[in-house]
């Protein structure tokens, strides 16, 4: 995804970030809250407008779990 | 706001159903598509359903709906926290690759459940997660991760990122049940969430609802008729046959050890990362080291030099020393001038084809040696030569 020119995100009262993430991307999901809320099934239309997820994992476990993890039960 | 979920959604909860099928979720369909919460199995479904069960407005307040590895964008455009270390409740996040366009993989969400153990710190270091898989052969399962190397438990294609928090959101404060312990006092809860009040007394406030397990309990006291258990602090449950069983401690035996601080010992077998079990670690094999710490009480209670893990008293033998071979003494090798003892038959040619001499018993000495002869020592005295013999036929004195 092409990043876009960066700009301060202004974060809520209370909400905090302690880790980098990509401002331009989080820009872009708030350019496009109004898609997200009423594109996505509001009318019981499956069919989406915005920010659905296009790609999937498909790892298995042992792609997906490494040093330090173990599956406990279902 | 509502704990966190442990286990499977079942059918019924909107939260994992998709809002096509009368659900909140805008996320996609699950693959297998699980019969009861069609957005499973998916860990995007998972993850977004619970974080908004959480939540609990009845609706799909945070739409993390998009790939797992743009949770933490998403998250913030919605107003969530994110941290470095995960808590109860939150929402780990994993880029896979090295990009956030999904071009090279989708990444990997899950929530954190259960913090099993802290840095000396406060933060997180091993934790349990719930979570589910776009494509796994079941729609729920829950791992435990150690945080050993920065990726809390994900494989070597995953980074972690962080992990979302919705804010002023916290976990419900009842106490874990624990193992049962019968050298502590315990009580069992038999049934499905006990009321748990904040002082002993039908009229004290619910602070939330034990689970069924056991709980050690510190004080009792009688009230509205009850018997009531403190099982933490400002954490009091009612006590009734029908839903509790007790257990007051039993006498601890004194535990005796077969080795102590500062024995050699030679161990063999499995390391654990603290005395009870946990964290099992490397195997090790016929090392020789010294018990450098013991923890009474427990099932793995000796560390060894260099801190190399727990191990039970099973794995580990006495050293004893393997004794050093007495070495082969060398022949002492025979000059000229050497007195000997005849202690075998000779001859009467260096090169052995003359007849046998004799003069075993007698002492004499070596006149002159032929090497690379089969009788190579010539012995003899003033008187001239006695015979001509092999190195085992003589004995030097």
């Amino acid at each position: 995804m092409a990043k876009k020119k960066e700009k301060e995100i202004k974060l809520e009262d209370g909400q905090v970030v302690e880790v980098e993430y990509d401002k331009a991307l989080v820009q872009e999901f708030i350019d496009h809250k109004e898609d997200v809320v009423e594109g996505i099934g509001a009318d019981g239309d499956d069919v989406p407008t915005y920010g659905l997820q296009t790609t999937v994992n498909t790892d298995d476990f042992d792609e997906l779990l490494g040093e330090g993890a173990v599956v406990l039960d279902e | 706001m509502n704990d966190v979920r442990k286990t499977r959604p079942v059918a019924g909860n909107k939260y994992y159903i998709r809002r096509a099928n009368g659900g909140y979720s805008g996320c996609i369909q699950g693959s297998p598509t699980d019969s009861q919460c069609n957005v499973l199995a998916n860990c995007v479904g998972y993850a977004n359903g619970a974080t908004n069960e959480q939540k609990g407005e009845g609706r799909e307040v945070y739409p993390l709906t998009c790939n797992a590895e743009n949770f933490i964008e998403r998250g913030i455009a919605y107003g969530l926290s994110v941290y470095k270390n995960p808590e109860v409740g939150d929402c780990l996040v994993w880029q896979k690759g090295s990009t956030l366009s999904g071009s090279d993989g989708a990444g990997h969400v899950a929530m954190c459940t259960d913090v099993l153990e802290r840095n000396a710190d406060g933060t997180s270091k091993v934790i349990i997660t719930s979570e589910s898989g776009y494509g796994a052969s079941k729609p729920f399962w829950r791992t435990q991760r150690t945080n050993v190397n920065g990726k809390w438990g994900a494989g070597s294609g995953y980074t972690f990122r962080g992990c979302l928090r919705i804010p002023g959101y916290k976990p419900s404060t009842v106490t874990p049940n624990v193992d049962k312990d019968i050298y502590k006092n315990q009580i069992e809860v038999k049934i499905t969430d006990l009321r748990v009040r904040t002082d002993a007394g039908t009229d004290k406030s619910i602070l939330g609802f034990a689970s069924k397990g056991y709980y050690n309990y510190y004080e009792t006291k009688d009230a509205s008729g009850y018997k009531w258990y403190r099982i933490a602090d400002g954490q009091w449950i009612a006590s009734n046959d029908n839903w509790t069983t007790v257990y007051p401690a039993q006498p601890k035996p004194t535990p005796t050890y077969k080795y102590k601080i500062g024995d050699k010992v030679v161990i063999n077998g499995q390391l654990y990362g603290n005395a009870d079990g946990g964290n099992p670690g490397k195997t090790v094999s016929n090392r020789v080291t010294n018990i450098t710490r013991i923890a009474e009480g427990h099932p793995y209670p000796y560390n060894t030099t260099g801190d190399l893990g727990w191990m039970a008293e099973s794995s580990i033998s006495p050293y004893s020393p393997t004794p050093t071979p007495t070495p082969t003494p060398t022949p002492t090798e025979l000059k000229v001038g050497d007195t000997v003892k005849i202690v075998g038959e000779g001859r009467a040619s260096s090169y052995g084809d003359k007849p046998v001499a004799g003069g075993i018993g007698w002492t004499r000495t070596i006149l002159k040696i032929y090497k690379g002869r089969p009788y190579p020592n010539q012995v003899g005295n003033k008187s001239g030569t006695t015979g001509f013999y092999k190195d085992s036929a003589l004995k030097k004195l």
